[in-house]
């Protein structure tokens, strides 16, 4: 697939309007995308999205032999796919990024992937694919391979002395997690003209400024890799600036992952296991910065999303709007046409679906039906 | 494999001037061009050599590593040649340009050293049917000017002069594997005997004459080449390259010529080599670093 | 950490004080049959570099531009593969981490070299790492900005690389080495414009891996930006001894 070119006009429009402080999709420039993240019914696969950039990432594991300089620790592959094309510039600058940032940052407990020391450990194998491109694909990989390594279970093991060893199925002994001592989540800032940072750009903005700085952060403060893509000029002190931004923003990440991780736990227990069709009709939101705004633009931008995904739904919102705190994630409920649960204690969101209207498409075998409860992140 | 391209009249002038013994950079039919020789200029490798003819620079080094040894050959060790040409030498190995030419001097070596006369493969055997050395021979071609097969045997006679295995005190079998115990000491460990080790020389066909280590643009000139292994007065390879044929009775002038001009420089390389050795030896604090 | 990057008399375990560089040497028009080149040590690490161009696009890399008239700049990054210690390397191509280096240098010499005054021509920088003792990218950076100079290709300043780690104390390293970076410090690779007049220093490429308090950044940002003004002063001092050489040896020719 060739890229089509960008015309001068186009550039001309962002760049002016970013020097005006002003993003064509009514972002702050420090302000973020919408993140969804959906676990699949397997464990270790995960969906997620970062405003229309989807990735989807699978972990899967294999009995290997241990690298001869550490022969008590399991090892990590990581591998990034684009439809596009096989070993693309921007592929490579992905993978190593995240190679940078989730292996050699040490957040996986490797040694717990030890089965015989000098002989036999597991490979745990990250296969991350971009499915849909609309920029900042680096964070979104990162998101999703870190949240699969999470979510991911191997199976057990046990040695019987002389070099053996059985591994159990899943129905004789539990499956065990993987241990992950610290979340850390790239941050991708693009630079415009090497001094104003635009975080979570689109693939427009990109392409117009065609120079990043994608930092990894953990939860801690700890940064765990920096890197510079593209053609540019910063000063030192952008850097230091921008770093101390997305440090703030990983906090709320790792939250974020964290409350879905338990939420998916607490459905598996119900065995209540959604798998990736919630994905499609409904979507999580977070956002750091929270203007007013007429929420007009969420419902528009559901219906978007669901679109995008032949499957319509028109969301009309009629009243009330209420200012939501920042960095808070209220959780709304609803079940049915036109009624209005709201579960949150200081915020009030009234949402009022007059119109739900649904086309199936044979493609995509989505159950949808009204009784199914959904549940949405909102924080706007 | 040249890149220069030369006119009609710049080959017309070469080709009456080697008729007149008098080349163009004023060497006659039978000298060298200065060479260049520099032994352990990388740390990393167990031997390396530099050794330049002119601007022709290349950098051998080699790396020993524990194998088993062929089913058929118990008894003797492995060596590997591999060519790699940088493209810094000429503009044609760009890409993969340089691969046929790679492949073609890493065979010629192969067949040169697997002359029982060329070298004693015996002496890198660790244990019989069990366990040997494997030496990797990694040859860079840094700049390319002419006279490539001469300047590669040089540099890997060299890089063998001054590789240094080390030491395995003891090997034993128990059971089914093979426990060797190497020595600690880095400065403990092996030496090859040299003296067999083959060069190479390139007889250049110019004319009606035959003139040594031509130039490139000599070697663009020429009708045909022929690359002659010799070790020890004896010949170990014969090899014609880039086309072109001999007369009968010429590939035996050109072996004569080959012989005697081995016979003087393979003396020349050996002294010139123990006396390097002597003066690092005598200043064994000064740090000798590559091209400094 | 294995290891204590720095001792209790603040000697590193090659016997460095904190801020001090290893030993750099480097020369200029090592090879003649290019039309830049230039060698460096760095330590124990070894790299040359080599330019050959502006020259006419070749059909092969101006159809990848798809016919564009802009400046193309190859870059070609080889180890040898005798260069690391212990087992010898095996001879991949479409490496993932070779194809790193080469898209971020790249990306870093677009940045400096005056682009717009190369149009409709291509420039091919070629290096050979001969031996590797941690720094390598720095290394290499710093060779290419030589080899160019010695091109005469116009750029904007010298671009240098440097290193930096972090000990356990939060003491900042300059220059890591390769037993520093396998005793697992962070290290921070950062290339950059030197301070020049009125210009602050600029960052054109900054690489980290392993982690560290974010409050740890400034330091080990600074020490880096150091030892990158050092290395300028070194890469200037050889480049004006070649430059007098050439003009001495021109002189006593005539």
């Amino acid at each position: 697939m060739k890229e089509t070119i960008l015309s001068n006009n186009e550039r001309v429009f962002v760049e002016k309007s970013i020097e005006e402080v002003l993003r064509i999709d009514k972002r702050q420039l420090t302000e973020f995308r919408n993140l969804g993240i959906f676990f699949g019914k397997k464990y270790g696969s995960v969906l997620v999205s970062l405003g229309d950039t989807r990735v989807f990432a699978n972990v899967s594991c294999e009995v290997n032999i241990p690298k001869t300089t550490r022969p008590n620790e399991g090892t990590v592959f990581i591998n990034v796919e684009m439809s596009n094309e096989k070993m693309s510039e921007s592929c490579i600058v992905t993978t190593r990024i995240l190679e940078r940032t989730i292996r050699d940052s040490r957040c996986i407990d490797l040694e717990s992937l030890c089965i015989i020391a000098e002989e036999k450990v597991w490979n745990l194998r990250v296969d991350v694919s971009i499915l849909n491109n609309e920029g900042n694909v680096t964070d979104c990989a990162c998101i999703a391979a870190v949240s699969a390594l999470a979510h991911f279970k191997r199976p057990d093991c046990t040695t019987s002395g002389d070099g053996e060893f059985i591994i159990h199925k899943s129905s004789e002994k539990d499956l065990i997690p993987t241990v992950l001592h610290h979340y850390p989540i790239c941050m991708t800032y693009a630079l415009f003209k090497g001094k104003i940072p635009i975080a979570d750009p689109t693939l427009l903005e990109e392409r117009v400024t065609n120079a990043g700085l994608t930092l990894g952060i953990n939860s801690y403060k700890e940064i765990c890799s920096l890197h510079m893509t593209g053609v540019s000029l910063t000063s030192p002190f952008l850097i230091q600036k921008c770093s101390e931004m997305a440090a703030e923003r990983a906090k709320h990440v790792v939250e974020f992952i964290k409350s879905t991780l338990e939420q998916d736990s607490i459905d598996r227990e119900k065995s209540n296991v959604k798998g990736f069709k919630q994905s499609i009709i409904l979507t999580n939101v977070t956002s750091n910065f929270c203007d007013e705004q007429s929420i007009d633009n969420n419902a528009e931008e559901i219906s978007e999303v669901a679109s995008n995904h032949d499957e319509i739904i028109v969301v009309s919102q009629e009243q009330k709007f209420k200012k939501i705190d920042e960095n808070t994630i209220s959780t709304t409920k609803w079940k049915d046409e036109n009624e209005e649960t709201s579960s949150s204690d200081s915020e009030i969101i009234t949402l009022s679906q007059s119109n739900q209207e649904k086309s199936k498409v044979e493609s995509m075998q989505i159950d949808s039906s009204d009784d199914e409860e959904k549940e949405t992140i909102i924080l706007n | 494999m040249a890149y220069n391209a030369l006119s009609e009249a710049e080959k017309v002038f070469i080709l009456h001037g080697i008729q007149d013994d008098f080349r163009n950079d004023g060497r006659s039919r039978r000298d060298f061009r200065p060479m260049e020789l520099q032994t352990n200029v990388i740390a990393s490798a167990c031997g390396s050599a530099r050794f330049c003819i002119a601007n022709s620079d290349i950098l051998v080094g080699i790396k020993p590593e524990i194998d088993a040894p062929f089913p058929d050959k118990p008894e003797e060790g492995k060596i590997e040649f591999h060519v790699d040409c940088s493209a810094n030498a000429l503009l044609d190995f760009e890409g993969r340009g340089g691969e046929e030419l790679a492949l073609e001097i890493s065979n010629c070596l192969r067949i040169t050293y697997a002359s029982p006369f060329a070298f004693d493969l015996k002496s890198l055997c660790i244990l019989p049917k069990h366990q040997c050395w494997k030496l990797y021979v990694d040859i860079l071609i840094l700049q390319c000017a002419g006279n490539l097969y001469d300047a590669i045997s040089f540099a890997v006679k060299s890089a063998f002069y001054n590789l240094r295995i080390p030491r395995v005190n003891s090997a034993l079998l128990d059971g089914g594997n093979v426990d060797l115990v190497l020595s600690d000491d880095p400065s403990d460990c092996d030496r090859l005997d040299v003296q067999s080790i083959p060069i190479l020389l390139t007889i250049c066909k110019i004319g009606e004459h035959c003139v040594i280590d031509p130039s490139i643009d000599e070697e663009i000139c020429s009708s045909s080449n022929i690359v002659v292994g010799v070790s020890r007065n004896k010949i170990v390879s014969l090899k014609t390259i880039s086309g072109g044929s001999f007369h009968p009775d010429t590939i035996e002038n050109c072996i004569d010529l080959a012989i005697s001009t081995a016979k003087t420089l393979d003396n020349t390389l050996m002294n010139i080599l123990k006396h390097e050795e002597s003066l690092t030896k005598s200043k064994k604090n000064i740090k000798c670093s590559f091209l400094n | 950490m294995a290891q204590e990057l720095l001792s209790l008399q603040g000697l590193r375990i090659d016997g460095r004080r904190q801020n001090e560089l290893r030993q750099i040497q480097c020369r200029l028009g090592v090879l003649e049959r290019c039309d830049g080149s230039a060698y460096m040590l760095h330590g124990n690490t070894k790299v040359i570099a080599s330019i050959s161009g502006p020259k006419h696009p070749t059909k092969n890399s101006a159809n990848k531009n798809r016919g564009g008239d802009e400046f193309i700049f190859n870059v070609r990054v080889k180890f040898a593969t005798f260069s690391k210690n212990g087992e010898r390397q095996k001879v991949v191509k479409n490496s993932k981490k070779l194809g790193e280096i080469e898209i971020n240098l790249k990306n870093i010499f677009k940045s400096v070299i005056l682009v717009e005054k190369y149009e409709k021509s291509q420039l091919d920088l070629n290096i050979e790492i001969l031996q590797t003792d941690g720094s390598e990218i720095c290394t290499v950076v710093n060779a290419a900005t030589l080899a160019l100079i010695d091109a005469g290709i116009c750029m904007k300043e010298y671009i240098c690389a440097c290193t930096a780690s972090l000990t356990n104390d939060g003491v900042a390293l300059l220059d890591v080495s390769h037993l520093e970076e396998i005793c697992g410090g962070p290290t921070l690779t950062i290339a950059a414009l030197p301070r020049t007049g009125d210009h602050e220093q600029s960052v054109a490429y900054v690489e980290l891996s392993q982690k560290f308090y974010l409050k740890d950044l400034n330091k080990i940002f600074d020490c880096a930006l150091m030892g990158c003004e050092k290395i300028r002063g070194i890469l200037d001092e050889a480049i004006r001894s070649n430059a007098f050489e050439l003009v001495n040896s021109e002189l006593t020719n005539n």
